[in-house]
C-alpha cells in the first residue's frame, strides 16, 4: 500500500527529470545555427556557398546577387553583408515584403513605402517569389519552404523575383536562368531573357550562358580567398562594383522582354558591406501622443468618477 | 437653439453608428500605436460622458477586455511561433526551442523573441482592438433594439426577430441561475457530464415554453397583420433581395481584390445596390406599421455623424502621410502626424457635442435570480 | 358582444372534447367571471374568445364564436386585436420592448395608427391605471401588479371592446390584487368594456362580477348570474360555501352583504366555544429548527434582517407577507443553499449551510416557488427513480419508496406523463415526493398555493396533515389567507425583511384587517376563521 505511492512519485520525478534532460540537449543542438557569413561572389562555387539573386528588373534595377557561406538559410541570406529585407506587419519577419542593399540605390528597400506599406500581406500579382535551383541544375524550382526554414545545400542558388508569379502560366516566372546566375565573372553578353515560348519550368532555358559558367574557373579559384570583404577581387574585369550604368550593353535583352515583366538590367555584384545604423529618432512625438492619450483618458476616468458618485450619492 | 442642444435627450441610434463607423474607418488606415491609442481613449471618452444607465450600455467595458485580449493572443501567438529573426532586431528574451519535425518545417516554435516582433503583434492587434471597440461604444450608446427599429418596412420581421433573440439572452440567463439554485436541493451529481442534463433541460423547457408565450401575445396584439402582397409578388421580392445580396457580396470583393478589374467589382456593386433597393421599396409596401414617438433626427445628430464623418474624411485627406504606419526595422519612436490627430480629435468632440444622456431611476435591486424572484410556473396556458 | 353558438373544442389526440355545445351570450359592458376546477378547460373558454383556439393552438372548433360581431372563424387573432384583448397571467413573458410607454404603444404600432393618436392614447391609459410615474421604467424592474397593469394598459391602448384575463391575480399579493381589479372595476365602469375573467382565488372577486360561467367537469358551460350559479357550483369562495350551509338565499357575495344577514348567525354560535380552525395535531416541544439572527443581504439591500424562528415538529406553521419582503430569501437561507451572511440555523445540532448537498436535503427539504426547476426527466417514473437514487434505502429512511410518497400525496398520477404536463398540484406533489424521499426533519414549502384551485388546497392541507403527523416541522411561504386559516397553526408575517408578528392562527388572522379571512370579516369580533369550524358548531 504505502510502497506502490513512492515508486509511482519516483517514475513521475524520473520522467521529468528525463524531459528536461532531452530538451536541453535539443535546446543545444537545435540551437542558432552556426553563423553564416557574407562573401564575395567569388567565393561561391558549386562545391561550396549559396548565391542569391535579387531580381531588380520591375523597377528597372540590375539583378544584385550575393554569396553567403553554408550552412545558412535563405532569410540569413539576405539579411547579412548588407542586406536587409522587412516583413509585413500582419505576418511578421518570415514573409519578406521588401528586400534592399545597401549599395544598390543608396540602401533603398523594394518595392517603396509609396507603393507597398507592407502591412498586410502584399497581393498575389506584386509580390516577392522565391526561387531555387539546386547544385547542378539549371532549371529554377518555386520554394515550397520560406526562407526562414530553407536550408540550402552548398552551390545552390536562389532568386527573388518580383510580380505576379503564376505557377502554372507564364507570368511572372524568373527571367534569367540558373546558370546565368551562377556565371562568374558575369557574362558580358548580358543574361538573355528567356523567350515567352519557353515550357514554365524553364528546362530549356535557352541562355548563352559560357560553358564556363557551369563550373567554377579553377583558375579563378585562385582567386584570394583571403580578399577582404569590401575589397575587390580583381581578376575579372567588368565585375564587381559594376554600376548599373553598364545595364546600357544590356539593353538588348532588356528589349526583347518588353512583352513580360521587366528583365533585370545587368549583374550587380553585391559585396559585403555594413549597413549604415539608422536613427531612432526622437522620442518627443511619441511622448506628446501619449501625453494626449492620458489627458482624453483622464477625462474619461472623471465622467466615470462623477456618474458613480451621482449614482451612489443623493438618491 | 444652443439651449435646445443641452436638454438631455437620446440620440437617434443611426447617429451614434455612423460617428463610430467613422472613428472605424480612421482606425482602418494605420497602424501607428499613438494614434490607435487616441482612438480608444476617445472612444472611452465619449462612452464615459453619454452613455446611460441602462444595462446594454455597460457592454464597453467588456469589448475593451476582449480587445485588449486580442491583442495579448496575437502577441502570445507571434513570439511563441517565432520567425525570422534579422540581426538587427533587439532580442527581449530567448525561450527554449522546441524542435518540429521536417516534414513540418514550415513553423518554428520557440527561439528567441525579439522586441520588433512583439512590437509587430501588438500594432496589428491594436488596430483590430480599436474596430471592435468602435462597435462597442456604438452599442453602449445606442440602444440596440431602437437601432432595429429604423430598419425599412421589408425587414420589419427580421429586425423583429433580432430584438426577440437579443432580449431571449438574459431571460435564459436568468432561468439558468434559478434552475441552479434549484438543483443544489437535489443529492450531488455523481458525473461531471450527468450534471449538466438536469441543468439544460429545464432551462430549454423554460425557452420553448415562453416564447411560444410570446408569440401568443404579439399574435393577440396584432403583429403580423398583413398588408396588401400576393404570394407573387412576395417571392419577387424574396428573389430580387438575395440577388442584390449576392451582388453585392461580389462586388465588394471585387472592389478589394488588387487582381481583378475594378470597374468588374464596380459593377457588381451598383447591380446589387439596385437590386437590394428594389426588394426593399417593394416589400415596405405590405408591412403596415406606424412608429410611436420616432427619434427625431436634429442639429445634435448631424453635429454628431460629421464629427464622426469628418473624422474619416480628414483621415482619408491624409492618405501617404509619413508616420501612418511606422516602420519596425529600422525600429524607431513613432510619429505623431498631425491631420490624423486632428481627425481623432474632431471624433472626440462628439462627446461634448451632443446632449447629455436622459437621467434614468436608480432602484436598490434585487439580482435576477435571487431566491423570491422567480417567475411562476405554468403549464400551457392555452391548453387549459 | 360575446357570443358562443354551439361550440365544442376538441385536441387533437383527444378523444373527448373539451367543451361541449357551449351556448353563451355575454352582453356588452359585463364582468363575467369564469370558474371551474383546474384543468377542466376554463382557459380554452378564454382563448376561443378572440381566436387563439384554434388558430394559435391547433384543434377543432365546432359551432360559431362572434365577438363584435366578427367571426372567429375568418379572423385570426392579430385581425381581432382592435377588438379583443388578452392578458395572461404571466405579464413578462408577453413583453416585447424595454420600457412601460414603449409597451403600451406596441400593439397601436402594430394597428398602423397614427402617431399623434398613439400618443394620446398612451398618455390616457397611463392615466387610467395610475402608471405615470412608470412610464420610463425599464420593464423588469417592476413589481408583479406594476407588471400586471402595464399588461393590462399594453392591450387597452388598443381600444378593445372586450377585454379577456386568465387568472391575472394568481401570482400577486393581496395587495397588488386589490389594485387590479380595482383597475378593472374601473374599466368595467367608466369605459364600459366587456371583462372576462377567470380567477382560481375567488373570493377576491366574486363581488364585482355580473355574471359567472361555470365550466364543469363534462365540458358544458352554464351562465347566469352569481348567485344563481354560485349556489351551487362546484367550486365556490368560503363567503358562498357559509351562505350554502346556512341557508341564505340568495347567497352573499361580498362582506358587506354577508354582514347585513350575519346578526342571527352570530347570535346562533355566539355562546358557544368555538373549536380551533386547525386541529393540531400532537406538536411536541421539540425544537425541529433553530434559527438566530439570520442575515441575507444582497449588495446593499437587506433581504432578511436578524430573524429569529423557531419550528417545532408536527406544527405547520404559515410564512406571510407582501411579495419581496423576504420570504423566499428566508427559506432558502434556512435550507442551507440560499446566501446567509450572518446568524445561525441550527437542526438537529447541525447547520445545514456547512453541509454537504446530499446531507443538507436530509435535515431541510426545501420546495422551490417554481417545481418544475426539480424535474428534469422525461416521464414521472424517472423522477421517481432518481428520486430513490438519490435518496438512502427506504428500509433507512423509513419514509417509504418515492413512489410509495407520491401515491400518498396525490393518487392516480399516469407514470408515464411527462412531468411538465401534469396539473400544477400533482406537479407540485411530485416534488415534494422527491425531497421527501430524503426524509427531512423539517419541510419548506414556497408558495406552494399559487394556481391551486379550492380542490387542490384542500388536498394540499390534508398532505400538510400527513406530514405533521409524520412528526416533519412544515414551514410553507403563502399569501392566501383562506388557505392559511384552514391549515395551519401557526403563522409568522414578515415585512420588509423583519419579522413582525408570530402566533397562533387565531390570533394572527382574526386580529389584522389585511390577513383576515371571509368568514372572519362576516362574523367579527368572533373569532372563527373558516367554514368548517362552523360546520362543527351548526350541527347541534
Amino acid at each position: 500500500m504505502s510502497g506502490s505511492r513512492p515508486s509511482r512519485l519516483t517514475v513521475a520525478g524520473a520522467l521529468a527529470a528525463l524531459s528536461a534532460v532531452t530538451a536541453l540537449v535539443f535546446v543545444t543542438i537545435g540551437a542558432t545555427p552556426a553563423a553564416a557569413t557574407a562573401e564575395p561572389v567569388g567565393q561561391c562555387t558549386t562545391v561550396s556557398g549559396v548565391l542569391v539573386a535579387v531580381d531588380f528588373g520591375h523597377w528597372g534595377g540590375p539583378l544584385v546577387r550575393g554569396c553567403g557561406s553554408t550552412p545558412t538559410t535563405g532569410f540569413a541570406l539576405l539579411n547579412q553583408g548588407g542586406w536587409f529585407t522587412q516583413g509585413t506587419l500582419h505576418d511578421g519577419n518570415a514573409f519578406i515584403c521588401r528586400i534592399g542593399y545597401a549599395g544598390f540605390s543608396a540602401g533603398q528597400g523594394y518595392p517603396t513605402s509609396a507603393t507597398e506599406a507592407c502591412v498586410q500581406t502584399p497581393p498575389a500579382n506584386a509580390y516577392w517569389s522565391f526561387w531555387r535551383a539546386g547544385p547542378g541544375q539549371n532549371a529554377w524550382s518555386y520554394s515550397q519552404v520560406g526562407p526562414a526554414s530553407d536550408s540550402p545545400q552548398a552551390g545552390t542558388v536562389e532568386l527573388w523575383t518580383f510580380g505576379a508569379t503564376d505557377l502554372t502560366g507564364v507570368r511572372g516566372l524568373p527571367v534569367v536562368s540558373p546558370d546565368a546566375v551562377r556565371a562568374y565573372p558575369p557574362v558580358a553578353g548580358t543574361p538573355a531573357p528567356t523567350p515567352s515560348s519557353t515550357h514554365p519550368t524553364g528546362t530549356g532555358a535557352p541562355v548563352s550562358s559560357t560553358p564556363a559558367a557551369a563550373t567554377r574557373p579553377g583558375a579563378a579559384g585562385a582567386s584570394p580567398s583571403t580578399a577582404a570583404p569590401g575589397q575587390v577581387p580583381g581578376k575579372a574585369p567588368g565585375s564587381g562594383t559594376v554600376p548599373a550604368g553598364t545595364a546600357g550593353q544590356q539593353s538588348a535583352g532588356a528589349a526583347a522582354s518588353a512583352a513580360r515583366a521587366a528583365a533585370p538590367a545587368g549583374v550587380v555584384d553585391a559585396l559585403p558591406a555594413t549597413a549604415a545604423a539608422a536613427a531612432s529618432g526622437s522620442p518627443l512625438p511619441a511622448l506628446a501622443g501619449l501625453g494626449l492619450v492620458v489627458a482624453l483618458g483622464g477625462a474619461a476616468g472623471a465622467a466615470g468618477a462623477a456618474r458613480r458618485r451621482r449614482r451612489t450619492g443623493p438618491s | 437653439m444652443s439651449g435646445s442642444r443641452r436638454v438631455p435627450r437620446a440620440l437617434h441610434p443611426i447617429a451614434w453608428w455612423l460617428w463610430a463607423a467613422g472613428l472605424a474607418t480612421v482606425s482602418i488606415r494605420t497602424t501607428n500605436p499613438l494614434l490607435l491609442l487616441l482612438i480608444l481613449a476617445a472612444l472611452a471618452f465619449v462612452v464615459a460622458n453619454r452613455r446611460t444607465e441602462a444595462p446594454w450600455a455597460r457592454a464597453f467595458g467588456y469589448y475593451l477586455v476582449v480587445a485588449l485580449s486580442v491583442v495579448a493572443l496575437r502577441v502570445l501567438v507571434r513570439t511563441v511561433f517565432a520567425g525570422a529573426l534579422t540581426p538587427s532586431e533587439h532580442i527581449l528574451v530567448t525561450l527554449p526551442q522546441l524542435p518540429v519535425p521536417s516534414w513540418y518545417a514550415g513553423i518554428r516554435i520557440g527561439g528567441p523573441i525579439s522586441l520588433e516582433a512583439t512590437l509587430s503583434a501588438a500594432y496589428d492587434g491594436l488596430r483590430l482592438a480599436c474596430l471592435l471597440c468602435c462597435v462597442g461604444a456604438a452599442n453602449a450608446l445606442a440602444n440596440p433594439k431602437r437601432a432595429l427599429r429604423v430598419l425599412p418596412g421589408a425587414l420589419y420581421e427580421l429586425g423583429v426577430a433580432v430584438i426577440v433573440a437579443v432580449s431571449v439572452a438574459p431571460q435564459l440567463i436568468e432561468s439558468f441561475q434559478r434552475v441552479r439554485l434549484a438543483r443544489r436541493l437535489r443529492a450531488d451529481p455523481a458525473r461531471r457530464l450527468r450534471a449538466l442534463r438536469p441543468l439544460v433541460i429545464p432551462v430549454v423547457e423554460d425557452a420553448f415554453e415562453r416564447s411560444l408565450r410570446l408569440a401568443a401575445a404579439m399574435d393577440c396584439r396584432g403583429y403580423g397583420r398583413a398588408g396588401a402582397a400576393s404570394p407573387g409578388a412576395r417571392r419577387v421580392t424574396g428573389a430580387a433581395m438575395v440577388a442584390g445580396m449576392l451582388s453585392l457580396c461580389a462586388g465588394v470583393y471585387g472592389m478589394w481584390d488588387p487582381t481583378m478589374a475594378p470597374a468588374l467589382g464596380l459593377a457588381a456593386l451598383t447591380v446589387g445596390s439596385l437590386l437590394c433597393v428594389l426588394a426593399l421599396v417593394l416589400g415596405s409596401r405590405r408591412v403596415m406599421t406606424t412608429a410611436y414617438r420616432p427619434d427625431p433626427w436634429a442639429l445634435p445628430e448631424w453635429a454628431v455623424s460629421a464629427c464622426g464623418l469628418g473624422a474619416a474624411a480628414l483621415m482619408s485627406s491624409a492618405y501617404g502621410v509619413w508616420g501612418l504606419n511606422p516602420a519596425l526595422s529600422p525600429l524607431r519612436w513613432p510619429a505623431l502626424p498631425a491631420m490624423p490627430v486632428l481627425a481623432i480629435c474632431l471624433a472626440a468632440l462628439a462627446g461634448v457635442v451632443s446632449p447629455p444622456p436622459p437621467p434614468s431611476r436608480r432602484r436598490a435591486a434585487r439580482p435576477a435570480a435571487s431566491p423570491g424572484r422567480s417567475r411562476p410556473d405554468r403549464v400551457s396556458e392555452t391548453v387549459a | 358582444m360575446i357570443v358562443f353558438d354551439q361550440v365544442t373544442v376538441t385536441y387533437d389526440g383527444q378523444g373527448e372534447p373539451v367543451l361541449r355545445r357551449v351556448d353563451v351570450r355575454v352582453a356588452e359592458g359585463e364582468l363575467c367571471l369564469v370558474v371551474g376546477p383546474t384543468g377542466v378547460g376554463k382557459s380554452t373558454l378564454l382563448g376561443a374568445v378572440n381566436g387563439l383556439v384554434p388558430h394559435f393552438t391547433g384543434g377543432t372548433l365546432s359551432g360559431r364564436v362572434l365577438v363584435a360581431g366578427r367571426d372567429t372563424a375568418t379572423h385570426r387573432p392579430r385581425d381581432l386585436a382592435d377588438v379583443v384583448g388578452v392578458v395572461s397571467q404571466d405579464p413578462a413573458s408577453g413583453f416585447t420592448t424595454d420600457t412601460v410607454e414603449e409597451e403600451l404603444a406596441y400593439a397601436m404600432e402594430q394597428l398602423a395608427v397614427p402617431a399623434a393618436v398613439m400618443r394620446k392614447r398612451v398618455e390616457e391609459t397611463l392615466d387610467l391605471l395610475s402608471l405615470a410615474d412608470l412610464r420610463d421604467c425599464p420593464l423588469h424592474e417592476l413589481s408583479g401588479g406594476q407588471q400586471q397593469r402595464v399588461a393590462i394598459g399594453s392591450v387597452l391602448t388598443a381600444g378593445p371592446s372586450v377585454l379577456v384575463l386568465d387568472e391575472p391575480t394568481s401570482a400577486l399579493d393581496p395587495t397588488a390584487a386589490e389594485e387590479v381589479l380595482a383597475a378593472l372595476t374601473r374599466l368595467v365602469h367608466d369605459l364600459g368594456m366587456t371583462v372576462l375573467l377567470a380567477e382560481h382565488r375567488l373570493e377576491r372577486v366574486v363581488q364585482y362580477a355580473d355574471s359567472v360561467l361555470e365550466v364543469r367537469c363534462d365540458g358544458t358551460v352554464r351562465h347566469g348570474s352569481p348567485q344563481s350559479v354560485l349556489s351551487d357550483a362546484s367550486v365556490a369562495p368560503p363567503i358562498v360555501e357559509l351562505g350554502r350551509m346556512v341557508g341564505w338565499t340568495p347567497v352573499a357575495l361580498s362582506v358587506r352583504d354577508a354582514r347585513r344577514l350575519a346578526p342571527p348567525l352570530r347570535a346562533r354560535v355566539a355562546s358557544q366555544p368555538t373549536e380551533p380552525a386547525h386541529r393540531r395535531s400532537a406538536v411536541s416541544p421539540a425544537q425541529a429548527l433553530r434559527a438566530r439572527r439570520v442575515l441575507v443581504r444582497y449588495g446593499d439591500l437587506v433581504a432578511v434582517n436578524e430573524v429569529d424562528l423557531q419550528l417545532h415538529a408536527g406544527e405547520v406553521t404559515a410564512l406571510m407577507g407582501r411579495n419581496g419582503c423576504g420570504k423566499s430569501s428566508l427559506l432558502w437561507a434556512l435550507q442551507g443553499s440560499g446566501p446567509r451572511q450572518g446568524g445561525s440555523v441550527d437542526v438537529a445540532g447541525l447547520d445545514p449551510h456547512t453541509l454537504s448537498r446530499s446531507a443538507a436535503r436530509r435535515l431541510v427539504g426545501l420546495v422551490p416557488q417554481t417545481p418544475g426547476d426539480l424535474l428534469y426527466h422525461d416521464t414521472v417514473a424517472a423522477e421517481l427513480a432518481e428520486a430513490d437514487r438519490d435518496g438512502d434505502a427506504p428500509e433507512q429512511s423509513g419514509g417509504g419508496s418515492a413512489e410509495q410518497i407520491l401515491d400518498r400525496l396525490a393518487p392516480g398520477i399516469d407514470r408515464g406523463v411527462h412531468p411538465r404536463d401534469l396539473s400544477e398540484g400533482q406537479r407540485l406533489a411530485l416534488a415534494l415526493a422527491v425531497q421527501l424521499r430524503a426524509a427531512p426533519a423539517v419541510v419548506l414549502l414556497d408558495e406552494p398555493t399559487r394556481g391551486l384551485d379550492y380542490h387542490a388546497k384542500a388536498a394540499l392541507g390534508h398532505v400538510l396533515d400527513t406530514l405533521a403527523a409524520a412528526g416533519h416541522a412544515v414551514l410553507i411561504s403563502t399569501h392566501d389567507v383562506e388557505f392559511a386559516a384552514s391549515s395551519v397553526d401557526r403563522v409568522v408575517v414578515m415585512a420588509d425583511g423583519d419579522v413582525v408578528a408570530d402566533g397562533g392562527t387565531e390570533q394572527i388572522l382574526a386580529s389584522s384587517p389585511a390577513f383576515a379571512p371571509q368568514v372572519a370579516k362576516v362574523l367579527a369580533p368572533l373569532p372563527y376563521l373558516t367554514v368548517g369550524q362552523l360546520k362543527g358548531q351548526l350541527r347541534c
